[in-house]
């Protein structure tokens, strides 16, 4: 079982939001209502056009390996997950966020397709886990 | 009226348990004025770096220990491990618009005897961010984008860790008060040092270090009443895209295309006129990608300009003559100020073992946060001083 990362401690509002609603299993991306960009991380205002008219839009789940690395020297909170896989991802829906793979982590590879394993997360567990989808 | 680079000084690097950031902040100064024949009431400007602890107000403090009061320009850098290349930039740019005549640029800290390594890569990985994969340290952000490299090209790990092994057989040449590894190291040393995070071994990442360097700046006129072969800022470019390594746009493309441009366009510079490569180098990744980004070869081909001989010290572009960060030193934020004193040196024609012939144009780069700033400045020996 890896090691759990709760929701982190937050003053600010659009953050909170965000957390709560990978806690429910439903990671988002920030979909802005005046110039229709998706970005990620979240933010108050968005970074194309400073409207603070935009929405949290769930994503599919799927997306596809950028980058990776077996972490086998991880920060000392997850020392007992080592080695950790963790993967940039590129969302289906576009942009790109971090996340770890729990799958066997030799056949990954730039190009792997994943998927957001959502039955992972909970207020306890924020922490983004994918798995590997067959080819 | 021009400005130009003057002289450098340096502390010893290593573990320098005596000297904390004050003291090796005074004693970059002391080697920097007393190379070019200065004392603190000629110098009107400066540009620090902050330490590692957390401090409100360093600025000011060094303004007192230093013994440089009263200034007329002053500031802090914040660019990371581009700060100081940077900073030739600012130094220069405050002498040229007249608010200030000489303006002294040091960087130093006691990354090593104050934090020690463990705690260093515990506090960066707050770095990290809460929207990042938790468990990784600063490291494994840029392991992500190597093994995207080795996946999506030829290259493979023994080219990349090649890059630490030519650091280290230049830092083996050096005086060892000069650097903290004294040793060569071939490619399967390097290899065989412990897995950070895939494809990077221990010997791939940077060193943590107590240390640090200065160097002058100051109008040509000042300069022709010194002992010293003068050094040109004869380009620069910069480019600042992104904090998170999952949102730099492209791995295929880091701002150092852009800011390499800039700076080779202003200098009219091309690549077989570089005769010294100082490129920051906090990962055997970093160097490899910022290779190809700087158009020494293809995006892709880092791997075989490694392979081929060209970055060794008998080379075409002979690479981080120091050591770099991998072998010489890396006191954490000062690190950056290393590339710039070498080139210095180089271009002087003081570097002694590693001398490069006829050194008379350097290329110095500079690589902030997860190669989120990148800043480049091509350096040229200008004509001799005091005549």
């Amino acid at each position: 079982m890896p090691t759990e990362k709760p929701i982190p401690s937050t003053t600010s509002d659009h953050e909170r939001r965000y957390w709560q609603r990978v806690a429910d299993g439903e990671v988002c991306v920030q979909r802005c209502h005046d110039c229709g960009a998706a970005s990620h991380p979240p933010r108050r205002y968005c970074p194309d056009c400073y409207s603070d008219d935009w929405e949290f839009e769930p994503i599919a789940g799927t997306a596809t390996v950028y980058g990776y690395t077996h972490v086998h020297r991880p920060a000392r909170e997850f020392e007992t997950d080592a080695p950790v896989l963790s993967a940039i991802v590129t969302l289906d829906e576009g942009p790109r966020l971090m996340g770890r793979i729990a799958d066997d982590p030799a056949t990954v590879e730039v190009g792997s397709r994943v998927r957001l394993d959502a039955s992972t997360l909970s207020a306890e567990n924020v922490r983004l886990t994918f798995e590997l989808l067959p080819d | 009226m021009g400005a130009v680079l003057i002289g450098y000084g340096e502390t010893s690097v290593g573990a320098t348990p005596d000297s904390g950031y004050e003291e090796l902040n005074v004693e970059a100064t002391r080697e920097a004025l007393r190379d070019v024949g200065l004392g603190p009431g000629d110098v009107d400007g400066l540009i620090a770096t902050a330490p590692f602890r957390n401090e409100r107000f360093p600025l000011p403090r060094l303004v007192e220990r230093l013994g440089l009061a009263p200034l007329r320009f002053a500031e802090l850098t914040g660019l990371g491990g581009a700060s100081h290349v940077n900073s030739i930039e600012r130094a220069t740019t405050a002498i040229e618009s007249g608010r200030a005549e000489t303006v002294l640029v040091v960087a130093a800290d006691a990354l090593r005897s104050e934090f020690g390594p463990s705690t260093v890569v515990e506090e960066l990985a707050d770095a990290v961010g809460p929207f990042e994969e938790p468990a990784n340290i600063v490291p494994s952000l840029y392991a992500h984008v190597a093994n995207w490299h080795l996946d999506t090209f030829d290259t493979t790990r023994r080219q990349l860790a090649e890059i630490a092994a030519i650091e280290h057989e230049h830092a083996s040449l050096q005086r060892p008060d000069r650097v903290q590894r004294t040793e060569a190291k071939s490619v399967d040393d390097v290899l065989d040092s412990p897995t950070v995070a895939t494809p990077l071994t221990a010997d791939q990442c940077a060193l943590i270090s107590d240390g640090g360097a200065a160097f002058v700046v100051t109008t040509e006129a000042n300069a022709a009443t010194v002992d010293r072969t003068p050094v040109e800022l004869a380009g620069f470019g910069a480019r600042h895209t992104h904090d998170h390594v999952s949102q730099l746009p492209s791995f295929e493309e880091t701002g150092a295309v852009e800011a390499g441009r800039a700076a080779m366009n202003e200098a009219d510079v091309d690549h077989d006129e570089v005769d010294v490569l100082e490129l920051y180098d906090c990962f055997t990744i970093t160097v490899l990608r910022i290779l190809e980004d700087l158009g020494f070869c293809d995006l892709g081909d880092g791997g075989e300009l490694v392979e081929s001989g060209a970055l060794r010290l008998d080379g075409k572009w002979p690479l981080n003559t120091h050591g770099g960060a991998l072998a010489q030193a890396h006191p954490g934020m000062p690190s950056g100020i290393f590339h710039v004193t070498e080139a210095i040196r180089q271009l002087q024609g003081r570097a002694e073992a590693t001398q490069v012939d006829d050194a008379s144009t350097a290329l110095v780069h500079g690589n902030g946060g997860v190669f989120s700033t990148q800043s480049v400045a091509v350096l040229e020996r200008g004509g001799s001083g005091a005549d």
